[in-house]
C-alpha cells in the first residue's frame, strides 16, 4: 500500500469565525502502480489534496502514510519522500531556470547526492521519456516552444526516477496535439515503468481515455471515487456540483432515450464508435 | 472594407544569439490577408507557436506589420496619430486573468480605461454599471478582484475593455487558464455582447467546442492563413485538423468514425442534438427499405 489517507482534515483559521476545511475527512488509498484521475472545479480542494501526498502541507487533523509510515512522524525523512512522490505543478514551465535545458534537468538527481554522471544519465534519460530530441539539450530552456518547456519541467521530476508522479494539470494551455503528446508519455511511462501516476485535470473527456480509477472533489471532500464510467453514470449530481460527464456519455444517454440498444457506459470516442456500430448491428 | 482588414500583412522579428549578435530571423505572420465584417464571431484556431496571437496583436496596433498593411475601423495601425484611437475600437483580452487588472476593487479596474480616454466622470460610472450589468458582474462591483475566480477576473477584463465602447474585442485564449465552468461564463458573455450589442469577436482558443457558434474560422499554421470557413466546412476535415496539431469537438470525430465505417452521416456535425436526430433519420430510413 503506497499511499494512504486517513480521516485527513486541513483547516484554515481553525477555532476563529473564519474556520474553512480546505479537506474534510478524506480517506484514501493509492495502490502501487494506480492511474488515478482528481477532478474537481475550482477550490474544490484537489491541489490541497495532492500537496499533502508528498508532505508539502500537513493535515491539521488525520494521518498521512507512505508505504505503511507516517510521514508526519518524528524523524520522518520528508525530504526523502518527495524524492519518490515527485509532484509536477500547474505550468511547471515557469519553474525553469538553468542555463540549458540538460542542467536544468539535473538539478533534482544533484539535489538527491548523485554523482554528475549518473546525473546526467538520469537526465538524459528522463528527456528521452518524455520526447525531447538531443539536439534541443544545450539549448536554453527558454528559447523552447511551451509544449517542449512543459516537457522538460516533466522530465526534471522523472529524472528523480519517482515511484509516484503527481501531474497538476499538465496540458493546460497546450493545443490539442500537444496535449495527446504528453498524456500518451505519461501513459507510456505508467505502462513500462510501472510507476504510479496521479492526474489532476479539468478535463473530463482526458480522465475518460486514461485513467483506472478517478476521484471527484467538492468542497473539501470525496464526492465520488470509483472507476470512470461509473462516475459518469451520474452525470446529474455532476452537473449540480459544477461539472460535466464527457460529451459521449450525454449522446449515449440521448440514444439510448430513443430507443438504441447502445451501451450508456461507453464514455470514449472509441467505445461510442464500436457500441452503437454493434447497435445498429453493422459489426457483431 | 470591413472593422478589421489586414492586406499581405508580414511580421518579422530578429533572433539573437548567447552572445548578443543577430541570429536568424523568424516569420511569425507570413502574407496574410483577411477582412472581417462588422458584428461578426470570429475564430482564430492554430497550434502553438501557429503565429495566431502575433497576428491578433495586430489587431489593435500592439505589433506593427513589417511589411503589408494592417486596418482597424479604416485606419492604418501604421498611423502613429491614430494609436490611441485603433486601441479605443480594437480592446484586447489575454490570456492570464492575473496580469491584466490594475485597481483594488472591481469598479474601479472597469473604470479604468475610459478614464484613461478623458471621459466625464458620470459618463465613466454609467459606463462601468452598463459593463459589469452586461458581463453579469454587477453583483461584484465592490469586491477586491484578487478574491474572484479565474472566470470572474476574465469577466471583469472583458466588462474593462467594454467601458471603452469599443467596435472590436480580440481575446486572445481567454480561457485557456480556467475551469469549464469558468470557461462557460466567459464564452457566454462573449457571445452575449456579439448578439446583444453587435460587438465584433475575435475568439483565439484552443478549444474547439468554443469554436461550432462562429461566424467564421481562420486556421493558421507556420504563420500563414491555411484554412477558412464556417465551422461545418473547417471540422469537416479531421485529417487536415490533425495534421495542423488541431481537434475537432467529440461528437464530430464520432460521426467521422462511424461514417468510415459505413454509417451514413453527413460531414461536420457540430452538436449533441444534431447527432442523435441524424441517427434516428438513419434508422428510420433503414427500417423503411
Amino acid at each position: 500500500m503506497a499511499i494512504k489517507l486517513d480521516h485527513v482534515f486541513y483547516t484554515y483559521s481553525e477555532g476563529t469565525a473564519y474556520e474553512m476545511h480546505a479537506l474534510k475527512d478524506v480517506s484514501l488509498e493509492i495502490p502501487d502502480g494506480q492511474f488515478l484521475g482528481i477532478i474537481g472545479h475550482t477550490g474544490s480542494g484537489k491541489s490541497t489534496l495532492i500537496q499533502h501526498l508528498n508532505g508539502l502541507m500537513q493535515p491539521t487533523k488525520g494521518t498521512v502514510s507512505y508505504n505503511g509510515e507516517d510521514i508526519w512522524a518524528d524523524k520522518y525523512d520528508r525530504r526523502n519522500l518527495r524524492f519518490h512522490v515527485g509532484l509536477v505543478f500547474q505550468y511547471p514551465e515557469y519553474q525553469l531556470f538553468e542555463e540549458d535545458v540538460l542542467k536544468d534537468v539535473c538539478f533534482g538527481p544533484k539535489n538527491m547526492g548523485l554523482t554528475p554522471e549518473e546525473c546526467e544519465k538520469r537526465a538524459r534519460e528522463a528527456l528521452e521519456q518524455v520526447g525531447v530530441p538531443e539536439e534541443i539539450f544545450r539549448k536554453s530552456p527558454f528559447d523552447l516552444s511551451g509544449g517542449q518547456k512543459r516537457r522538460v519541467a516533466i522530465a526534471g521530476i522523472l529524472a528523480m526516477n519517482p515511484d509516484v508522479l503527481i501531474l497538476d494539470e499538465p496540458t493546460a494551455g497546450l493545443d490539442p496535439k500537444g496535449r495527446d503528446e504528453i498524456l500518451d508519455q505519461v501513459k507510456y511511462l505508467h505502462d513500462k515503468r510501472g510507476i504510479t501516476v496521479i492526474l489532476v485535470s479539468h478535463s473530463m473527456e482526458d480522465v475518460a481515455k486514461y485513467v483506472d480509477r478517478l476521484i471527484v472533489m467538492n468542497k473539501g471532500e470525496k464526492a465520488y471515487d470509483a472507476i470512470p464510467s461509473e462516475v459518469f453514470s451520474h452525470y446529474k449530481e455532476l452537473e449540480k456540483i459544477g461539472l460535466a460527464a464527457p460529451q459521449m456519455t450525454y449522446i449515449m444517454h440521448d440514444l439510448k432515450e430513443k430507443g438504441f440498444d447502445v451501451d450508456v457506459h461507453a464514455d470514449t470516442v472509441e467505445e461510442a464508435r464500436d457500441s452503437i456500430l454493434h447497435a445498429l448491428g453493422t459489426r457483431g | 472594407m470591413g472593422i478589421i482588414h489586414a492586406d499581405n500583412v508580414d511580421y518579422d522579428y530578429q533572433e539573437y544569439n548567447d552572445d548578443g549578435t543577430p541570429g536568424e530571423v523568424s516569420h511569425a505572420v507570413k502574407d496574410v490577408t483577411l477582412d472581417i465584417r462588422p458584428g461578426k464571431f470570429i475564430a482564430i484556431l492554430g497550434h502553438n507557436g501557429s503565429g495566431k496571437s502575433t497576428l491578433a496583436k495586430h489587431m489593435n496596433a500592439l505589433l506593427l506589420p513589417t511589411d503589408g498593411t494592417m486596418w482597424v475601423d479604416k485606419l492604418d495601425t501604421k498611423d502613429d496619430d491614430e494609436t490611441w484611437n485603433i486601441r479605443q475600437k480594437a480592446g484586447m483580452v489575454f490570456q492570464n486573468p492575473d496580469n491584466q487588472i490594475v485597481a483594488s476593487v472591481v469598479e474601479e479596474d472597469v473604470g479604468f480605461g475610459p478614464e484613461n480616454m478623458g471621459v466625464p466622470t458620470d459618463e465613466i460610472w454609467r459606463r462601468v454599471d452598463e459593463s459589469l450589468e452586461k458581463t453579469g458582474m454587477i453583483a461584484y462591483r465592490k469586491h477586491s478582484p484578487n478574491k474572484l475566480s479565474g472566470g470572474q477576473k476574465q469577466r471583469v477584463a472583458i466588462a474593462g475593455v467594454m467601458a471603452m465602447k469599443p467596435k472590436c474585442i480580440i481575446l486572445d485564449e481567454p480561457t485557456a487558464m480556467l475551469d469549464p465552468n469558468g470557461r462557460k461564463e466567459v464564452i457566454k458573455a462573449v457571445s452575449d455582447l456579439n448578439k446583444a450589442e453587435g460587438v465584433t469577436v475575435v475568439l483565439i482558443t484552443h478549444y474547439m467546442e468554443e469554436v461550432i457558434r462562429a461566424d467564421h474560422v481562420f486556421v493558421m499554421d507556420g504563420g500563414e492563413l491555411v484554412l477558412q470557413g464556417n465551422p461545418r466546412e473547417i471540422f469537416s476535415q479531421v485529417e487536415r485538423l490533425k495534421e495542423l496539431r488541431l481537434d475537432v469537438p467529440q461528437v464530430t470525430l464520432l460521426a467521422y468514425e462511424l461514417k468510415k465505417a459505413g454509417v451514413p452521416l453527413p460531414d461536420g456535425i457540430l452538436t449533441r442534438e444534431e447527432f442523435v436526430n441524424e441517427m434516428c433519420r438513419i434508422r428510420a430510413e433503414k427500417n423503411g427499405n
